[in-house]
């Protein structure tokens, strides 16, 4: 093993062993599969490609303005005689009905869907590691949609980058990936949200949505996914409309009280009892 | 003739794309096989790459990438396969292999048994790169737009994976050179 050339011989050797045929039932399989499956149609970006020049463009938001004024005019208290029904609801997204619930170990208390389920942590989180019982959770009926709450400490000193940067290495270069590296936005790509009257930063995964909230030595982090656990999810981030609703409603729920936090368990000094 | 097929494939004909699956089905499986040493894994991974190609195809800016995009999404799906690998670690499969190439004499026993090892401990991103440059012959910037990964995290990951493979071959090589001391002695 003592020059390149003889590893690569080898390796390359190798590597050229094994299954070089996929199995005719493999391929059946999957275009029977691709026959049930609809292509996603990617819309194109509009806005982007637009050949209106901007006075055409000025003149109609001018007009669209003017029609959403008009709208709002026919919709005041007293004039439902002349606009149309009033909107419906989606049951999911009134937050009347949810249900109140307050963390056990990572101090704070939020509401969810009264169609879903509450998971409550097991385990407190000490990145990195993070894994599916340390999250305080809470999913649809299928489990497919998450809402997931999490919070720990800054390590001492550590700055707000440095604790991203371990975060994002803790998703895309541990042992077992759980997200692709395409999926984890550069830092510049981020957005922002507020948590509990707080500025936090948002990140867009392929999966779902995360919000960032920094409360003197402690980072929370709340989470909404769109997740089978078999599909791989896009490759691209991106979140259906629905998810982002209820994650920007899930937010408004939340409230922060870093004081009740369990986690960490006070660590017994040397000498003591 | 391959962009004629995607385009068309693209715009919903599903024999278009069958005749893309089954151009790159042998490729996949064996590039699927050698990043998860598992030939259930690998053909599951198979299976889900090529609908996810199908479902994703319109999201392909440009046909002439199909190759590359496919690989990408494959890469993806074994990483996917090794999460589940993992969770579900007991639940093996035995299934007949297809179309198997010979072992190489060139390598022996002991060494094909401390790279098997070597390779499992490591991470997935590094077997991808390992098995795209050294298999598939691709150069490393070739390497990276297959993968998605900047060139200097595939030099990285790369290095990193030979060093380990390397090391797990001399350590092979000290064991062998110990064993026939102590029968000598």
């Amino acid at each position: 093993m003592s020059t390149n050339s003889n590893f690569d011989r080898i390796a390359e050797a190798w590597l050229a062993e094994g299954p070089t045929q996929l199995a005719d039932r493999v391929l059946d399989a999957a275009l029977d599969e691709v026959h049930l499956t609809r292509q996603r149609r990617r819309l194109p970006a509009l806005w982007r490609f637009n050949p209106m020049p901007t006075s055409v463009r000025l003149v109609a938001a001018a007009v669209i303005g003017v029609l959403a004024v008009g709208l709002l005019y026919l919709n005041l208290p007293g004039r439902n005689d002349v606009g149309g029904p009033s909107p419906t609801i989606n049951p999911l997204l009134n937050t009347a009905t949810w249900t109140a619930f307050t963390s056990p170990r990572y101090g704070f208390s939020a509401k969810y869907p009264a169609s879903f389920a509450a998971v409550p942590s097991e385990l407190a989180w000490r990145m990195p590691n993070a894994s599916g019982n340390m999250f305080d959770g809470f999913h649809d009926d299928g489990a497919v949609k998450w809402l997931n709450g999490i919070s720990t400490l800054l390590p001492v000193g550590a700055s707000r980058d440095d604790w991203y940067d371990e975060y994002r290495r803790d998703l895309v270069e541990d042992e077992v990936a759980w997200e692709p590296e395409s999926c984890f936005t550069p830092r510049e790509d981020w957005s922002s949200t507020t948590v509990d009257g707080l500025a936090a930063d948002l990140r867009m995964s392929c999966a779902g949505l995360e919000a960032f909230v920094f409360v003197a030595d402690r980072v929370y982090m709340f989470g909404a996914y769109a997740y089978d656990g078999v599909t791989p999810p896009t490759l691209e981030p991106g979140v259906s409309d629905e998810l982002r609703d209820l994650f920007e409603l899930w937010l408004t729920t939340i409230t922060l009280d870093p004081t009740s936090a369990l986690y960490p368990t006070p660590v017994p000094t040397p000498g003591s009892t | 003739m391959q962009r004629a097929l995607v385009d068309a494939a693209r715009n919903g004909d599903e024999e278009a794309f069958a005749s893309l699956a089954r151009g790159a089905g042998d490729r996949l499986l064996a590039i699927a096989y050698r990043i998860l040493r598992d030939l259930g894994l690998a053909e599951d991974a198979v299976q889900q790459t090529l609908v996810t190609a199908w479902r994703e195809l319109r999201s392909l800016r440009d046909p002439d990438r199909f190759d590359a995009w496919l690989h990408r999404l494959l890469v993806n799906a074994c990483y996917a396969e090794l999460r589940r690998g993992r969770r579900w670690a007991l639940n093996l499969r035995v299934l007949p292999a297809d179309g198997s190439a010979e072992p190489d004499p060139a390598v022996s026993v002991i060494q094909r048994d401390e790279l098997e090892r070597g390779f499992r401990r490591l991470p997935p991103e590094q077997r991808s790169v390992f098995v795209i440059h050294h298999y598939l012959g691709l150069t490393l910037p070739e390497t990276a737009e297959h993968l998605g990964v900047p060139l200097g995290t595939v030099k990285s990951r790369l290095h990193y994976a030979t060093n380990a493979l390397r090391a797990a071959l001399t350590a092979d090589a000290r064991s062998a050179v110990n064993t026939s001391r102590e029968r000598m002695a």
